[in-house]
């Protein structure tokens, strides 16, 4: 009898083992919607961007004409945590890089004299932090979608004044944007193996801060305009550990307001990108990398954006 | 390149919908160092690229490597690549490609001082646009017949269609004279320019695939390409009149260099699925000609060597996932591009009932 009831435990509990493990090794299209009780998450984002094109006032994609040359890269760390089975904690840690130059030749006819000047700004640093709840407000299973709230909080913890100042166009750039910051994110999400889909909706407000906005001038009052964003994905599995996600992303973002009023140099930004991912699941680790393409857009950079996603569960 | 996109998407899905067949058997089972030169009987193979290439550098007259960052210049490429191949026998295939590229070269900004005053008189910038398909290429591999696997040799002669006019658009410069609030008169020279070489050329080439075990293997490749006749296209003049530019196209004849390009490769084939290589790409362009002003002024001579790391991944037997990485190390007279290009390959046998059993098998072992 002892050794029945021994061999029925061991059976179960060898079970729950694998179900754990399995639940670990899953892909992007079939991963619970939040990190299961007691799974922590690893992960690290690499994203580079280059500064060449922008959606102008009539919507057409244009190269920006002038002069210049900027690069933009930030790599995230991030630690994910389940504390119950729908709740999950998340935290992000930015780096970000920055390096834009400028080179103007000055033609004195008068003086029969030219003259190059080569400017080259940078920008290293840790950027704004964000810590995010996510819960899920309908707990998902392989039968029934998920529906996922989180609020996430950006604390403005990156260089927000220009700082090493030598020329007014060379200094060192700001890491963070001198405002606190809060997200509040909706997630829909129905899995029909090998497929999911997925729906969401974003909503971004910032508080406002104080900073200087360019060398040599004070620090002024200032808001983020809020930021709205709407988007849906279609996923699929290639075969058991390769996945391709599509998502489609809309966004709205107001102008900025610089002394309570809306600032001259900011427009109301409109966009819609599209983010083909193809996600790799080797075990308990995952590499991701998508490029993030703007289809569309008023007032809207313009330039594809490339990620590496690294993740693994513990 | 809408149409284009659109019709590879219909041809795409139309392949996808034919099902599976029993030519799937041999892809699956078969690695990628196992991969013949041509490929199977009756296999049919789409294959399409993205490929993002920063430009920070180039490699000026005496191979001296300019940073283009550094003065405002550098650049982004953004190049699709595609092309379609078909194993007409198992020592035969036919080749079709071709590649959509764009680019925006800006200048450094000129500031005029016509007189001594806070603000310049000028303001004046220059930007290049490059887009457009390059030339069509069509052509075969014919794989020589020799009875061993260890070693493989191929001929791959082709041929270049400019297919796509190698006409440039006008510019489209613009001016904002001085007025109340804005005393600087902006000139923005925006001049636009075909990718393609616009021009016919034969291709000959060939290539090596040595297989000495371990999970490695060695491949090399081969070509010359050289113009089979003198190209003709337009060089825009402007005027200005007003605040409008007036453009007029100028006729002038071209031909372009020969070039010689080679390739060497090392694979490693990690696991069944999983196919990791480094390669050495070098290419060196001579001779050619540009007419200018009733005069044929020789090309520069241009050389560029490319390292590449690449991986592939078998998805499924018919789904291939390829990215690479590419960095220029050593060039003349040409830009030096960080490129990172990612692929993906569909096989099928379109038409595998006509095959006979047994017959369409090329596996090496």
């Amino acid at each position: 009898m002892i050794l029945i009831i021994a061999g029925s435990i061991a059976y179960s509990q060898e079970e729950d083992r694998l179900l754990v493990a399995e639940i670990k090794q899953s892909t992007v299209i079939t991963e619970p919607a939040t990190l299961r009780k007691g799974f922590f998450k690893l992960g690290a984002i690499f994203t580079y961007t280059a500064d060449d094109r922008l959606f102008t006032e009539n919507c057409k994609k244009e190269y920006e004409p002038e002069n210049g040359w900027g690069s933009y890269s930030t790599e995230y760390l991030l630690l994910s945590y389940g504390l119950t089975n729908r709740l999950e904690l998340s935290l992000a840690l930015p780096y970000v890089i920055k390096t834009i130059t400028y080179s103007i030749i000055d033609e004195t006819p008068v003086n029969d004299s030219t003259m190059r000047t080569q400017y080259k700004s940078r920008g290293n640093g840790l950027g704004d932090i964000e810590f995010g709840i996510s819960y899920q407000l309908l707990e998902g299973t392989n039968a029934k979608p998920s529906l996922v709230s989180k609020l996430s909080v950006a604390f403005p913890t990156g260089q927000k004044n220009p700082a090493n100042i030598r020329e007014i166009f060379e200094y060192d750039y700001p890491t963070g944007k001198g405002e606190t910051s809060v997200y509040l994110e909706l997630t829909y999400r129905k899995i029909t193996y090998p497929y999911s889909y997925s729906f969401y909706g974003l909503f971004q407000y910032s508080f406002g801060g104080e900073k200087v906005m360019l060398p040599y001038e004070n620090s002024i009052p200032f808001r983020s305009g809020n930021s709205y964003q709407a988007g849906g994905s279609f996923n699929f599995l290639l075969n058991d550990w390769i996945a391709v996600r599509n998502d489609l992303l809309f966004v709205y973002r107001q102008a900025d307001e610089y002394k309570g009023e809306t600032a001259m140099t900011t427009f109301p930004q409109t966009g819609i990108c599209y983010n083909p991912n193809i996600s790799f699941q080797f075990r308990k680790f995952r590499l991701a990398q998508g490029v993030f393409i703007p289809l569309f857009g008023r007032y809207f950079p313009a330039n594809p954006q490339y990620n590496l996603d690294l993740q693994y569960i513990f | 390149m809408k149409y284009i996109i659109a019709l590879f998407c219909l041809l795409y899905a139309s392949l996808t919908l034919k099902g599976q067949a029993s030519g799937d058997s041999i892809l699956i089972n078969e690695r990628k160092i196992d991969r013949p030169l041509t490929l199977h009987k009756g296999q049919l193979q789409f294959n399409s690229a993205y490929e993002i290439s920063v430009i920070l550098k180039e490699f000026d007259n005496s191979s001296k490597g300019l940073l283009l960052s550094d003065k405002g210049t550098a650049s982004v490429r953004h190049k699709y690549l595609i092309d379609l191949n078909y194993g007409i026998l198992d020592f035969l295939q036919a080749s079709v490609a071709l590649n959509y590229s764009l680019r925006g070269e800006r200048s450094e900004s000129h500031r005029i001082w016509v007189t001594y005053a806070e603000q310049p008189d000028f303001y004046i910038t220059s930007f290049d646009e490059y887009k457009g398909f390059d030339d069509l290429y069509i052509g075969t591999v014919i794989k020589l017949p020799l009875k061993t696997s260890v070693i493989e040799i191929a001929l791959s002669p082709g041929f270049y269609l400019p297919l796509f006019s190698a006409r440039p658009e006008a510019p489209e410069h613009s001016i904002q004279l001085p007025s109340v609030g804005q005393p600087v008169t902006l000139i923005t020279y925006h001049n636009n320019h075909t990718s393609g070489k616009g021009s016919k050329a034969l291709k000959i080439g060939a290539g090596t695939i040595l297989r000495p075990g371990k999970g490695l293997s060695i491949s090399a490749g081969v070509n010359y390409t050289w113009p089979v006749a003198v190209s003709e296209t337009v060089n825009w003049i402007h005027q200005l009149s007003g605040s409008s530019f007036i453009y007029n196209a100028i006729d002038y004849k071209y031909l372009i260099g020969n070039t010689l390009d080679y390739e060497v490769s090392l694979a490693y084939q990690a696991i069944s699925w999983f196919n990791l290589s480094l390669s050495w790409y070098s290419e060196s362009t001579s001779s050619g000609w540009t007419e200018v002003t009733g005069f044929r002024i020789g090309n520069p001579e241009s050389k560029v060597s490319i390292m590449t790391i690449n991986y592939e991944i078998k998805a499924t037997g018919r789904v291939w996932i390829n990215q690479s990485a590419s960095v220029a190390l050593t060039g003349k007279n040409q830009l030096a591009p960080f490129s990172i290009c990612l692929g993906l390959s569909y096989n099928l046998f379109p038409f595998e009932k006509r095959i006979k059993q047994g017959h369409s098998v090329n596996i090496i072992n």
